[in-house]
């Protein structure tokens, strides 16, 4: 025994030591596990492992696949990505018969350029893929290839030669994606003088490319998130700014076009970008004019069989241009006020200079701009930052032909023809700024599209038929496009109010089948009330001026103006560039000025709700906004280089601004009544398809639903909100399922998203082009889309996606432009219609984003956008109205960044006032990634209605677990909140709102098991070993810390 | 000279854990006070146990100069021995905490979708990241010989 003490005695360091290293090791594997616990998903994807399952109810008849076998959906969703491409696909110009393609045995091709090699086919934020990534993804080579053409061997070998070298971990030759945030961009290209020297062609190689060789030369552009073109600001492969354009091609790119006129008898341009490329040097009367330019978008990995079936003539081009192409893209006025800048005291909203943050108590928090859109914690309000959207309506086509219509129906008093704004000579001129309009589509089929009635049930719920028919001229069945367009009146009213018009509006297109010889009477439906505008001066809500409306078909909006202004009795004389075609058009009349059938929508009454969007508000008389009225005067300034600048100080209302610019729409009030059920109850309402039935799933009013809310504690209330997204967690007492949430504007994209086939071979389902599907013009291919996009759910068990972008382009510069579809808010409207309403008929949720302005990616976390409200709802809200009003969709992201001072997703007007209640929008409405907690605030977004803050963690729908402060908003915890009934009622609300989706969803046709992954079993493991161990060494080395001296020397 | 002499082991590595703790926070000020990701982004928690952590292996080096006897001498020992345990797991806390706080932001600027990760890796954000990972490192020298301390005695044994 003796010795036994003595030894252990001796060995008291060991016993210390061995218990400092078990007790280290338990604190790690026990915060491990909490971390681990928090990114859940993420391990799973990484380890291929699985911490729930899903019991699917095979009862359920509801949500079924209409496919067979996987085999049956696999190749159905590609033969709609190859539709994409073919119904995408737009002919902008072909002379000479360049187009189509004659047959492959009687032609040599000729590629140049290096996206004719490898092509940009968007990866990253645009969820793309690229034709490698998929066993039979297809490139433009490979497609024209396999549709039997031959291709020019030493261009090519030279081509690809080229493309491998490679600098470093750089390709100098090969796309340049580094578009950054605002600066300095390098086009890169292969240019025909190094073909020799680098590509290893031959000296001789023009030789080798023979004289009746068709060349095809293929520019590029890329996108991305977090990036933003910089008008002006390319850069040569040398190094050295050029001076031009990122958009405009360069000397290299028209070098190669140069050659390829050289070498080739004809020679046609593939334009490979989302954003407008300047064509003028290659369209019609250009230096480097070429036969034939189409554009092709930024297509997925099957989109190329499509675009080679058009380039082939195998089936008729049908596709329209989704943005108006002009010599000079800075001629835009949306262009005058970009990027932006800081008020010239943006300071004073920071803590330093107003004062403290009762929230943030010791906190310096400055007001300087985010850079960066990720990271938490920053502190900065992020407010300081803004532009002014001063064009108002007038984006892409809706200024260049209103502007030409003015030209010459009024062209003095509205000063169309003042030299302000234009880009080439003395006065601006329609032809010298415009290339190709909006809706431009060129067949190769000789067609008519005419106007046979127009119908317009002017009720609140009523939609617009027109009969358009389609007559085929040409010898060969086809399939085309009608695009209907209108004219609203522009009055004396609207020009006292500053109601603005386009002199001609795009509302919508179908694509018909005709025989060859005959024609096809197709109906084009829209619903009445997108014929009003709003009115933010005087009525305060939609009118519908007196007046004549002029409908017309026509293939692209300068045409529609032509027609119009025939049928009103303009002529060439007059200054018309060409004579319209009067008989397209027809006209409806409003007897009355009506400023009160759609003042009321969904019951609610339409009245202003941003009226500090607009920096008149804060600062009278800041802002001219563009009016057709007088383009002179009115034209933008640049705002953020105005002279003296703007004060925050200056504004009568500088106390109300700050609250806005610190996010504090909503500030939490906990001296009242304690609210309803603080810690949960089990009143026996559960989220499962018994208890879910016909009247839970048709009426958010039923009492089913606020039992169900009532059940959860106030802890998990407001936890599940302000930590959502990405998943959603089961919450205590009512048996929620977990729900994945995926990321991706093409499709399903990430971990447990691909089908196999019978071979065992993984298919990708992300196979959408957004690109494509703008310019394919037709929102019944979208809606097919939409629907296999559902079956892409049900093929996998998945429920969401994040996708489809619908915020309006309102310039090229925006590198995101390429998951986004038009400068057209009714285009993107029908698109979105289409694509979120097919996924609803397989209970597929899929969330348009990003709902508010995302208008450029600079700055993104907090710039401030201002703007009129009628640009509010006429423009980038519009484009999302088709989704969720018309089409019931269930889910929306909101953008990062602010309407007027307001953070997007705090905005109660946009979210409650315009989404939930005129729209009528029962679904999720997420935030963006929500990172900095001083932009974003908790309460202020519960408000306004935001069911969930998006963050990468799960598991997590608590405030500090009901007993901590919260993580990110340190001043929330259940103590602090749970006596604000207002707070906690609208959290219950919001959940409603969550729930309530998923219901009308395939989500209720499951449950959701938790299971154990090993990585978590190990966990466990060692936290169990390591608290034994810790346990023992520390019993025994206490044991002998303890002995008396006495009983150890005896 | 003999001063040097008559350290032990534990004290030389405690000392080494103080100055290796010690670097590790310098890092994190700078990681939270330069322009970079991680400007402004503290960590309560880490700097309460770096200072506590401090506190400890300065006690431990004071303490390790002194004999003491009897009922005073038990209880110093035991102390020591408390803070020998406590000091690495403290020491595990902040290196966890401190990477806890970091590995999203290493995820957005190191491991993003190529569009992202180019604008996301600036300098002044690079910068940031690389302070952070030399803090970590430093924190977990720190830890490790903290542990190895915890091994040895306070004193160095009389021959």
């Amino acid at each position: 025994m003796n010795n036994f003490l003595k030894v252990g005695k001796k060995l008291m360091p060991l016993w210390r030591g061995l218990t400092a290293v078990f007790a280290t090791l338990l604190a790690f594997f026990i915060i491990g596990s909490e971390v681990a616990n928090t990114y859940r998903s993420q391990i799973d994807a990484a380890l291929g492992t699985h911490s729930f399952e899903i019991n699917r109810d095979e009862g359920a008849t509801k949500y079924k696949s209409d496919y067979e076998t996987a085999d049956d959906f696999i190749a159905a969703i590609k033969a709609n990505a190859v539709r994409q491409g073919e119904e995408g696909t737009v002919i902008m110009k072909n002379d000479n018969n360049a187009l189509p393609l004659p047959s492959p045995a009687s032609t040599k091709l000729a590629l140049f350029g290096g996206a004719a090699y490898i092509p940009y086919q968007g990866v990253g934020a645009a969820g793309g893929l690229v034709a490698s990534s998929q066993y039979d993804g297809v490139d433009l080579v490979k497609a024209l290839e396999t549709a039997g053409y031959s291709i020019n061997t030493v261009l090519k070998e030279a081509h690809n030669t080229i493309l491998a070298i490679q600098e470093g971990r750089n390709y100098p030759y090969r796309i340049n994606t580094s578009i950054g945030d605002m600066t300095n961009y390098q086009i890169r290209e292969v240019r025909p003088d190094i073909y020799e020297s680098k590509g290893g062609a031959p000296a001789d190689w023009k030789s080798q490319i023979p004289s009746d060789s068709i060349g095809i030369c293929v520019f590029q552009r890329p996108g991305g998130e977090n990036n933003t073109f910089a008008p002006g600001t390319a850069v040569n492969m040398a190094g050295n700014p050029t001076g031009k354009d990122p958009f405009a091609l360069s000397e290299d790119e028209l070098a190669v076009v140069d050659v390829a006129k050289e070498t080739c008898s004809k020679v046609i341009v593939l334009v490979n970008s989302a954003g407008t490329l300047e064509l003028g040097e290659i369209a019609k009367g250009g230096a480097h004019e070429v036969d034939a330019i189409a554009y092709i978008g930024v297509p997925n990995v099957h989109q190329f069989t499509g675009i080679v079936n058009v380039l082939t003539g195998k089936v008729n081009a049908t596709g329209a241009l989704p943005d108006t192409y002009v010599y000079d893209n800075t001629s835009a006025p949306a262009v005058m006020n970009f990027g932006g800048g800081y008020f010239n005291d943006y300071t004073a909203a920071s803590v330093a200079e107003y004062g403290e943050d009762p929230r943030f108590p010791g906190q310096d928090l400055t007001n300087e701009r985010q850079v960066s859109s990720f990271g938490r914690n920053f502190n900065m309000y992020s407010g300081g930052y803004f532009i002014v959207e001063a064009e108002g309506i007038y984006v892409g086509y809706k200024y260049y032909e209103t502007r030409y219509y003015d030209s010459i129906v009024n062209a003095d008093s509205s000063k169309a023809k003042s030299a302000t704004g234009a880009t080439q000579g003395n006065e601006w001129d329609y032809k010298n700024e415009v290339v190709y309009s909006f809706g431009h589509s060129l067949s190769y089929l000789n067609y008519e599209q005419s106007l046979y009635s127009i119908n317009v049930d002017k009720s609140p719920e009523g939609n617009i038929r027109a009969l358009v028919d389609v007559k085929n001229n040409s010898n060969k069945d086809g399939m085309f496009l009608a695009q209907l367009y209108v004219q609203q009146p522009y009055t004396q009213y609207d020009k006292d109010n500053l109601v603005e018009k386009s002199a001609v509006m795009f509302l919508n297109s179908k694509k018909v089948q005709v025989k060859a010889g005959q024609t096809e009477r197709v109906e084009i439906t829209i619903p009445t009330k997108y014929l009003a505008s709003y009115d933010y001066k005087k009525a305060k809500t939609y009118i519908l001026d007196d007046g004549d409306y002029y409908f017309t078909a026509a293939a692209g909006a300068h045409e529609a103006v032509n027609n119009i202004l025939a049928a009103q009795g303009y002529k060439t004389s007059d200054g018309m560039d060409s004579a319209g075609k009067s008989n397209a058009t027809r006209v409806w009349n409003n007897p009355a000025f009506d400023s009160a059938t759609y003042a009321i929508d969904n019951g609610n009454v339409v009245k202003n709700v941003a009226d500090n969007a607009d920096l008149n508000y804060w600062l009278p008389n800041a802002v001219t906004y563009l009016s057709r009225n007088d383009w002179e005067a009115t034209y933008p300034i640049d705002y953020n280089e105005k002279a003296d600048g703007f004060n925050l100080k200056d504004s009568a209302r500088f106390d109300e601004w700050v609250k806005e610019i610190r996010g504090m729409q909503y500030t939490i009030n906990n001296n009242g009544e304690e609210a309803k059920n603080v810690n949960g109850e089990d009143n026996g309402t559960k989220f499962n398809a018994e208890q879910i039935g016909y009247e839970q799933i048709v009426n958010i009013e039923d009492p089913y639903w606020q039992n169900l809310v009532d059940n959860i504690t106030v802890d998990n209330a407001i936890g599940a909100i302000i930590h959502g997204g990405s998943r959603t967690d089961v919450l205590k007492n009512i048996d929620n399922p977990i729900v994945i949430q995926r990321e991706g504007p093409n499709g399903l994209n990430g971990a447990d998203c691909t089908v196999k086939d019978s071979e065992g071979r993984d298919n990708y389902v992300n196979l959408a082009s957004m690109t494509l599907l703008g310019s394919s013009f037709n929102p019944e291919l979208a809606w097919d889309w939409g629907v296999l996009q559902g079956e892409s759910g049900l093929w996998t068990d998945n429920f969401t996606d994040w996708g489809v972008g619908l915020t309006q382009r309102r310039t090229p510069y925006n590198a995101r432009n390429l998951e986004y579809v038009s400068e057209d808010p009714m285009l993107t409207n029908r698109i979105g219609y289409g694509v979120v309403g097919g996924a609803l008929v397989k209970g597929f949720i899929v969330g348009p984003k990003h709902m508010g302005f995302n208008d450029q990616e600079h700055t993104r976390s907090g710039i401030s956008a201002y703007m009129t409200e009628q640009k509010m709802r006429e423009t980038d809200l519009r484009g999302f109205q088709g989704a969720l009003d018309d089409a019931n969709g269930l889910a929306v992201m909101v953008a990062f960044n602010r309407i007027g001072a307001t953070n997007a997703s705090h905005h109660v007007g946009m979210l409650k006032n315009i989404l939930r209640e005129e729209w009528g929008f029962k679904g999720i409405v997420s935030t963006d990634m929500a990172t900095n907690n001083k932009y974003f605030i908790a309460e202020s977004m519960i408000m306004a209605t935001v069911t969930q803050v998006a963050d990468f963690q799960g598991d997590n729908s608590t405030i500090g677990n009901g007993e901590r402060n919260d993580a990110n908003w340190p001043y929330i915890s259940l103590a602090s909140v749970k006596n604000d009934t207002t707070l906690v009622n609208q959290a219950r609300e919001n959940l409603k709102y969550q729930f309530y989706a998923f219901a009308n969803s395939a989500v209720v046709n499951i449950s959701t098991i938790r299971v154990i992954p090993w990585w978590e079993t190990a966990i466990n493991s060692l936290i169990i070993v390591g608290a034994v161990l810790t346990a023992i060494m520390g019993a025994v080395w206490l044991a002998f810390s303890v002995i008396p001296a006495k009983k150890e020397e005896a | 000279m003999e001063f040097i002499k008559k350290q032990s082991v534990s004290t030389w590595i405690t000392l080494g854990a103080l100055i290796m703790a010690l670097i590790g926070a310098i890092l994190y000020g700078v990681n939270v006070g330069a322009v970079g990701y991680y400007h402004d982004v503290t960590i309560g928690i880490l700097v309460v146990m770096t200072i506590l952590v401090m506190i400890m292996l300065a006690a431990l080096l004071v303490l390790a100069q002194f004999e003491f006897d009897c009922i005073l001498g038990k209880i110093v020992n035991i102390v020591t021995d408390v803070f020998k345990i406590l000091i690495p797991i403290f020491l595990g806390i902040c290196l966890v905490n401190f990477i806890i706080t970091r590995v999203e932001g290493f995820g957005f600027i190191l491991f993003s979708d190529e569009s992202v990760r180019l604008t996301m890796q600036t300098p002044e954000n690079m910068a940031s990241v690389y302070t952070a990972i030399s803090g970590f490192v430093f924190y977990g020298i720190a830890m490790v010989a903290a542990m190895v301390a915890a091994f040895f005695g306070l004193r160095k044994k009389e021959a």
